[in-house]
């Protein structure tokens, strides 16, 4: 079930309606569940399609209800077994002498997602930060249909919480904001994305041709600063409106689901940009692989000295990790590392300047307009080249390997980063634009407010209704 | 129990060490935010601090969720050793 379908709409609608009439958790737990398991029946065509998910989901539950049990010495053998479980099912390479199912198609579409929420619940659960869920709270949090497909990667307790008692008051202006959202949502979706994907699908083609003649040159630059552009444009706009959509359904059931985004582009450098995008994965990185993995160095080798070293090094295990979730193949790999290096460098490169000029005259650098404008479009164009690792297909990723390849991204990197020097402020000038005004048929108090909520009710029954769905451009998110 | 202005003495003293500031004076609302030098390297060297200082073992969640001064003196308060 796509998020811009009719079918999508009609679900929601009904779903809405009957979280808003239930009340008291258990109630409201069993009518998610049941929610979670006709949204994941809609993924498959045969019911034995969904079994490897479901063992995975009852194997997790196992791990999360021993993990109290068995100490902090246990916590890794059952970490090591859901991970390996995982790698199982989704076919890594790495797991290529167990198994196989290439003839059973089966279900693994959410399958990263709740990865991350059951090695949250274990984590937690062995240190007593949290209490095991029962079986029903378990998997209607587990497999929320909100969240199954790709996040935001939601705390239990939040959601143990909401699931108690809604977030939000059910005010016409709350109710009126989550409309609006989920029309802003639709609209960058299956509108806007549908002209970014068509930019992007239309130059990679021509970028290919280029990079198999083997020859640096103006044009070959110019289609791959396109291609990098025209698909950090489209993740960003694809993501940011499948949140909407998400957050404000979430908002009409009473969960306030975290935001996933907080304007990446203001970001003041590639540290930076980490806590504004993708922020509940990068939080979950932080929480369960970072902070633990520096924690455990510094703990042993720690001196004020050292600490930025240690840092690079935690930086570089998280971010491997991290390109590794993103597929098996050593292009991800690279990825991850490659996005590493960036964050290790700025680290160091912070703590040598302050070291070189001082903390104050750093500091006062790092407030000078055009010093701020040149390390955020650094920043804009470091991710739009690493980026490159995750549409690339594996043809066309070989001749990137290459001198040529080095040569481009270098050469993209300045390119894109004299043009964001330009840009930024104009992107930054729209969305400050945007954020000004009235929000969408904000029609004012009284009677009136109801009625901007029936017509944003109908707009996007209608919008969806117009909508070819089959040409909507995919959740980008939806593979890893 | 710790006593809320014992707890936030110490954590001073922490933050002072930590930061290598003898002027900074800890706030309830403090975040990252006040503090240039607070990132998620200097973050952790101010978890093992307090971790010494207060004898306790901060769990993963715990460590993750401290963005301020509040939140780390609430829990040094029903955690932390005298």
């Amino acid at each position: 079930m796509s998020f811009d379908s009719i079918e999508f709409a009609a679900f929601s609608i009904a779903v809405v309606v009957v979280l808003n009439l239930l009340r008291g958790m258990a109630a409201r737990l069993a009518a998610i569940l049941v929610v979670n398991l006709v949204f994941i029946a809609s993924f498959v065509s045969a019911p034995e399609q969904a079994i490897p998910l479901a063992g995975f989901v009852a194997a997790g539950y196992a791990a999360v209800r021993v993990a109290p049990r068995v100490g902090a010495r246990g916590l890794w053998p059952l970490i090591a077994a859901v991970v390996a479980l995982f790698i199982w099912l989704k076919q890594y390479t790495i797991a290529g002498f167990l198994p196989s199912f290439d003839s059973f198609p089966y279900l693994t579409v959410g399958l990263s997602y709740i990865l991350f929420r059951v090695l949250h619940l274990i984590v937690d659960a062995n240190q007593g930060a949290l209490r095991p869920p029962g079986p029903l709270a378990y998997l209607a949090y587990l497999l929320f249909f909100l969240t199954f497909v790709s996040g935001p990667i939601q705390r239990y307790e939040d959601f143990a919480r909401q699931a108690s008692e809604p977030a939000l008051p059910r005010t016409v202006v709350v109710i009126d904001r989550a409309f609006n959202r989920i029309v802003l949502g639709l609209f960058l979706v299956a509108v806007v994305t549908q002209v970014t994907s068509y930019v992007f699908h239309h130059i990679e083609p021509r970028l290919y041709d280029g990079l198999s003649s083997g020859r640096f040159g103006a044009k070959l630059l110019v289609l791959y600063v396109g291609a990098a552009v025209g698909f950090l444009v489209h993740l960003y706009l694809n993501f940011v409106g499948y949140m909407h959509m998400v957050i404000g359904v979430g908002t009409l059931c009473g969960f306030a689901l975290p935001e996933n985004f907080d304007r990446p582009y203001l970001s003041k450098n590639f540290l930076d940009f980490w806590s504004r995008w993708h922020i509940t994965l990068s939080n979950w990185f932080k929480f369960y692989i970072f902070n633990p993995t520096l924690k455990a160095l510094a703990g042993r080798w720690g001196t004020p000295a050292s600490m930025p070293y240690l840092g690079a090094v935690a930086f570089f295990v998280t971010f491997g990790i991290m390109g590794v979730w993103h597929g098996s193949t050593i292009v991800f790999v690279f990825y991850g590392l490659f996005l590493g290096l960036g964050v290790a460098i700025n680290k160091l490169y912070q703590v040598e300047m302050a070291r070189r000029l001082g903390r104050q005259s750093y500091r006062t650098l790092c407030r000078r307009f055009w010093y701020r404008r040149l390390s955020n479009a650094a920043t804009i164009a470091y991710f739009a080249v690493a980026l490159t690792c995750v549409w690339i297909p594996a043809g066309p990723a070989g001749a990137m390997a290459t001198p040529l390849g080095a040569t481009l991204g270098a050469a993209a990197f300045l390119v894109i980063t004299g043009g964001f020097v330009v840009a930024g402020p104009i992107i930054v000038g729209i969305a400050a634009l945007w954020r000004r005004l009235p929000p969408l048929g904000d029609l004012g108090q009284g009677y009136a407010a109801p009625v901007a909520v029936g017509v944003k009710l109908f707009v996007v029954v209608v919008m969806i209704a117009m909508i070819d769905t089959g040409s909507a451009p995919e959740f980008v998110y939806k593979v890893f | 129990m710790l006593h809320y202005d014992e707890a936030k003495a110490r954590l001073g003293v922490i933050f002072r060490e930590v930061f290598d500031d003898e002027s900074i004076e800890i706030f309830d609302a403090m975040t990252a935010d006040d503090l240039d030098e607070w990132d998620s390297l200097s973050h952790i060297t101010l978890v093992l601090a307090v971790e010494r200082e207060f004898g306790l073992k901060l769990k993963a969640a715990e460590v993750g969720a401290l963005a301020n001064v509040g939140e780390m003196i609430k829990l040094l308060m029903e955690r932390g050793s005298p």
